[in-house]
């Protein structure tokens, strides 16, 4: 008598893949504020000038005028997904918290090229340094999606410049980060191999780097790799692309440098929202929420420093 | 910085140069985004306190282009395109010309190649 064969059902869905935002909680935490509307950072003005063996009294009295940067809370908002009666009944697998579980990384997601935008948008000269523009061996295939043609890669002489501008900005030289999109990363890895094997690249870090998604650190700044950060259009002053602009042939990856205690961020928790047995829908609704917005904590960007790809 | 509809259609045009590209959204600082991320658009505005993000289409960077040729043409354009002319002729006549010589070169070489014929 044959075999009968049956069709087995594995349990376990495998859900889409979203990039890491670990790298946003390497910033100052506004996390208490998230309810709020707005968070204001107050920023100091210049101090009186320092006299050596004062002769003239009295002393010319001014005020210290101060500013401040602010930044408005965004709410994240997830359209609303049905998850119908059949499926709650006939699927092998539970697709309820699948769609919870995406939801929340999608939103992950959103937030972390908001994130990123904020750090590495408003605030960059390129004549400051702060736009720091590639010079290594040109390579075709480190293009942001949609490009063409060569792009410089990343060269130690490059974050040796985004290194000096932090430090000439006297920018404490712990707590450095930098997000680089990986074809960039892995690419510059591969150009540099041999003197970043001299420097001891990924030896130095610690458990808590690893699982803050660091893989290695580079004259100061450890390095967390992403499937995609920023876009910039390619200008003598390359500027920045919004999240979800269409890319033209000629954009170029870009890398974000920072300084923890010169960013800031609130990040909220995930709120769920579930019509279960809605009886318009003949099954459950599901959506989500989240609040967050990050901020550089100084008008000027100093603390931030982009590397941007040249040609 | 921000710019006004009409700076942004001048900006944008490489975007329609894509045949399937119709419409686009775009936002005063110059942000643009293709349909399918109208909703990211409408989110950049909101959040950077813009105005709603302008719609672009392809047919106003045509009319655009359209007031263009109804322009009188600046006096380079016109010379260019009277020597293209020209050598387009030449060619036809068998007369040997260069891009480099003048229009009056090539109407000389043009007449005396009629002469000859004559």
């Amino acid at each position: 008598m044959a075999d009968v064969r049956t069709t087995a059902f594995t349990r376990v869905i495998k859900d889409q893949l979203f990039a890491g935002n670990e790298f946003l909680l390497k910033s100052v935490s506004h996390d208490a504020f998230v309810n709020d509307k707005t968070v204001e950072i107050p920023i100091s003005g210049t101090l009186p000038d320092v006299v050596e063996d004062r002769t003239l009294y009295p002393i010319a009295v001014q005020e210290r005028t101060d500013t401040r940067q602010t930044y408005d809370l965004i709410e994240f908002s997830l359209g609303a997904i049905k998850l119908a009666e059949k499926d709650k009944k006939e699927l092998s697998y539970p697709k309820a918290s699948s769609i919870l579980r995406q939801h929340m990384l999608s939103l992950k997601n959103s937030i972390a090229l908001r994130g990123l935008y904020n750090w590495g948008g408003a605030g960059l000269i390129a004549n400051s340094g702060q736009i720091v523009l590639t010079t290594g061996t040109a390579a075709a295939n480190i293009t942001p999606p949609g490009g063409t043609g060569n792009r410089n890669g990343i060269d130690l002489a490059d974050m040796a410049a985004a290194a000096l501008k932090l430090d000439e900005d006297n920018v404490p030289s712990d707590g450095r980060y930098m997000t680089m999109p990986s074809r960039m990363y892995w690419n510059f890895v591969e150009a540099n191999k041999a003197e970043l094997l001299n420097l001891d690249y990924n030896k130095s870090l610690s458990n808590g780097d690893i699982s803050d998604g660091v893989v290695s650190k580079v004259y100061g700044f450890k390095i967390i790799p992403r499937s995609y950060t920023l876009v910039y259009a390619d200008a003598a002053t390359p500027t920045i692309k919004a999240v979800g602009a269409a890319t033209a042939t000629t954009d170029h990856w870009a890398a974000v440098g920072w300084q923890q205690d010169e960013v800031a961020r609130a990040l909220g928790s995930t709120k769920v929202y579930r019509n279960v047995d809605d009886a318009t829908y003949q099954g459950d609704l599901y959506s989500a929420t989240q609040r967050f917005n990050n901020t550089q904590m100084r008008t000027d960007g100093v603390g931030i420093v982009t590397i941007v790809q040249d040609s | 910085m921000k710019y006004t509809k009409e700076q942004l259609i001048e900006m944008v045009k490489p975007y329609f140069k894509k045949d399937k590209v119709e419409l686009l959204y775009v936002t005063e600082d110059n942000q643009v985004f293709y349909p399918n991320c109208k909703v990211q658009a409408s989110s950049h505005a909101r959040v950077y306190k813009l105005r709603a993000p302008f719609e672009i289409t392809r047919a106003d960077v045509v009319v655009e282009k359209t007031k263009q040729v109804i322009e009188k043409p600046k006096k380079a354009d016109k010379v260019d395109s009277d020597k293209e002319a020209l050598i387009e002729i030449a060619k036809e006549m068998g007369v040997k010309v260069d891009k480099r010589m003048s229009v009056e070169n090539i109407e000389k070489l043009i007449k005396e190649k009629e002469d000859a014929r004559e």
